[in-house]
């Protein structure tokens, strides 16, 4: 046995120690494969749920939302500008009230020459002795029907002092209407484009978001694709880790057994302690090199890998920001609730306006029904003046064949005929000036009508848009939250997984040790530096059949090269077959 | 119906990156940790293709081929190594024992199911 007890001794030691280092790894990659997988499926469920958030946003559903609010938009507006033209529908009104005063006042004034007449006419009555001619009916029907024509007089003043109220009240709510709601109305157009607007520019924005989605998914895939490719370093290391353990077996087993005739070393058979220790120590150097280059490799995938997933996490952030980029508003809510509260408003502000143009209605009703009873006060003034000028006729025959007896009288029935040509001009009057009216009031309540049949059908179309609305942003909230939810959370795990791959720290220390020892072998039997030269072609022999992988051929084909033939080799990956040296 | 690939390796975290790129392209897959154990599975359960490394313990690759078409239901199975063996060697040992590839490892995600697709049809 070769004089080299410590070394041997040392030797299985840090067989042992080597051979731990390559099963202390595995479970760290196993966890990172449990990672990588969980993360593959669910950044393509998130890139799925994405494309599916973006797609409800080129819904049919939303397109009828944005129908909707633009016609929302543009009734509101036409609407806006009418109010501006329609405290002139009140003008005709306005003018008719101005107006009947005076022909009213002349009735008046007619009122009481008829009561003077109707005095002077029985006073002028008694004065009459004619045999058989009686006036009496006369005076007391003129008195009666005086009587009558101030009453109605006075009922048809005060008919158009309501009336008066009433039109100051309708042109308060025409100012105020006016005043409210065409600014609203306008509001109400100017919310629903700004909904036109939030829902283009998120729509905008989701296509161009799907598009960096598009480019990121190729990205994610070559990442992902990297990551296996590096996780297999793993099990090239402990290969490897365990061909060097085999080597240093092999060769304690050589140098305690010794080369035998018969044995695997028979070509060793005649090596003496100074040639079987440059062996050794060749073969330690050899496995130092191996050691070196396995460890550099390891050390190199693990650092890939660690890019990788924290490229990958980084992916992730990015798909959690480009979701509230396209799907929430400026303070981080959800886009749509922007828009359902504009909608919302907009409801609101049309809801309000059709009850004011319904109480201007209703006023308008009012004078409308105020016009009609000075109208029917005037029929009634028509139809005594009508009685009261028969009997002025009458009279005024009757008067005439009494002769001289009778003129006084007869004076009497023609101011009476006179009083009533003139109350017929003054009602004809009052009728011309309150004509107008009723057609005026009735242009005004049919436009009121259908600008509030407007009004209503924008209410229900917005209620409906609204109510589509408040479906599509509970959906499109679950959604949003959940998916920001699954990329926290696939951020955060392969954030741990990154901080918790400290292979490299655990196995610095691990590797160094391993490398200064096998430096560090002492040799009892000195060794000559011309016999490691020739010791190379032992050496070849010795591991011929030991290693598996082309890198440990390499290693071992550079090892035995001059040192000035020796080249860096990469610790790469193995270069990708063709399918011609795959396939048998 | 999905196809199914027999995955075979004794290292868990090997079987865990062929299992994760192959379930990604829709294949279903039984692992086995030996070619023992591969053996066994290859007789309980139908397979469209093996998937199996060379250097195994209680059984290796070279052995596993061999038992393999034996079986009538495996015979004609595709039989693809997935090893960090080169050497040509072992190569012609496997060609003759009836393997239908060789694919050297680190593999690529790429490659792995390009060589599947075309095995399995």
């Amino acid at each position: 046995m070769l004089d080299s007890g410590i070394a041997i001794s040392t030797i299985r030691t840090l067989i042992d120690d080597v051979r731990q280092l390559g099963l202390s790894i595995e479970p760290i990659f196993i966890k990172i494969g449990e990672t990588l997988a969980e993360s593959a499926a669910d950044l393509s469920g998130l890139q799925q749920e994405f494309a599916a958030l973006s797609a409800s946003l080129e819904s049919d559903d939303m397109e009828r939302i944005g129908l909707v609010l633009g016609e929302a938009a543009q009734k509101s507006m036409v609407l806006s500008l009418a109010i501006e033209g329609e405290g002139d529908l009140l003008a005709p009104v306005t003018r008719a009230v101005q107006e009947v005063g005076k022909p009213l006042n002349s009735l008046k004034q007619i009122g009481s020459e008829v009561g003077a007449l109707s005095v002077n006419a029985k006073v002028l009555a008694a004065q009459v002795h004619v045999a058989g001619i009686d006036f009496s009916v006369f005076t007391q029907e003129i008195g009666r029907l005086g009587a009558l024509g101030s009453d109605a007089v006075q009922k048809t003043e005060a008919s158009l002092e309501i009336v008066k109220v009433m039109v100051n009240r309708a042109q308060d709510a025409f100012s105020a209407f006016g005043k409210d709601n065409a600014a609203e109305l306008t509001q109400v157009a100017q919310r629903m484009d700004i909904c036109l607007s939030f829902l283009a520019r998120r729509q905008d924005a989701s296509r161009n978001a799907i598009n960096r989605m598009s480019a990121m998914t190729k990205d994610i895939e070559e990442k992902i694709s990297q990551c296996v490719a590096s996780l297999q370093i793993n099990d090239l290391t402990s290969q490897r880790i365990d061909h060097i353990a085999v080597a240093l077996d092999k060769l304690c087993h050589l140098l305690e057994e010794g080369p035998t005739k018969e044995g695997e070393y028979a070509w060793a058979v005649d090596f003496d302690s100074a040639h079987l220790a440059a062996l050794a120590l060749t073969v330690c150097t050899l496995q130092k090199s191996q050691f070196l280059y396995a460890s550099e490799a390891f050390s190199k995938e693990v650092d890939k890998i660690i890019s990788s997933l924290t490229g990958l996490s980084s992916d992730v952030w990015d798909i959690h920001s480009i979701t509230k980029d396209v799907f929430q508003g400026d303070k981080g809510e959800n886009f749509i609730r922007d828009v359902q509260t504009h909608a919302e408003t907009s409801a609101r502000l049309l809801d309000m306006y059709v009850s004011a143009k319904q109480q201007i209605c209703t006023i308008m009703g009012d004078v409308s029904e105020g016009f009609k009873a000075m109208s029917q006060d005037v029929s009634a003034i028509n139809s005594i003046d009508a009685d009261i000028r028969v009997m002025g006729l009458n009279a005024t025959f009757k008067c005439g064949r009494l002769g001289d007896s009778g003129r006084a009288l007869g004076v009497v029935a023609q101011e009476l005929r006179s009083c009533s040509r003139r109350t017929e001009e003054s009602s004809a009057a009052v009728v011309t000036t309150i004509a107008p009216v009723a057609q005026a009031i009735t242009d005004l309540v049919d436009r009121t009508n259908t600008e509030n049949s407007q009004a209503e059908s924008l209410t229900t179309q917005t209620e409906t848009a609204l109510a589509e609305l408040t479906n599509l942003v509970q959906t499109l909230e679950t959604s949003v939250l959940g998916l920001q939810g699954r990329c926290n959370r696939l951020a955060v795990l392969m954030e741990k997984t990154v901080s918790s791959i400290d292979v490299n720290k655990i196995m610095a220390p691990k590797i160094s040790s391993v490398l200064d020892r096998l430096s560090q072998i002492n040799w009892a039997t000195p060794i000559d530096d011309q016999m490691l030269e020739t010791v190379q072609d032992d050496v070849r022999k010795f591991l011929a059949s030991h290693y598996t992988m082309e890198g440990e051929r390499t290693i071992h084909a550079l090892f035995d090269a001059l040192p000035a033939e020796r080249t860096e080799i990469s610790a790469t990956s193995a270069e990708t077959q063709s399918m011609d040296d795959i396939f048998f | 119906m999905g196809k199914t690939i027999l995955s075979i390796d004794d290292s868990a975290s090997m079987r865990q990156m062929v299992r994760f790129t192959l379930n990604s392209a829709g294949y279903d897959v039984i692992e086995a940790i030996d070619g023992l154990d591969g053996l066994a599975k290859a007789r309980s359960s139908p397979i469209n293709v093996v998937l199996t490394d060379l250097n195994m313990p209680r059984m290796d690759g070279i052995t596993l081929i061999r038992e393999l078409r034996e079986l009538p239901e495996v015979k004609w199975v595709p039989i693809i190594f997935l090893t960090t063996e080169s050497s040509n060697d072992r190569k012609a040992e496997a060609k003759a024992a009836g393997a239908t590839a060789w694919i050297v490892k680190p593999f690529q995600q790429e490659q792995l199911l390009t060589v599947v697709k075309r095995v399995i049809g």
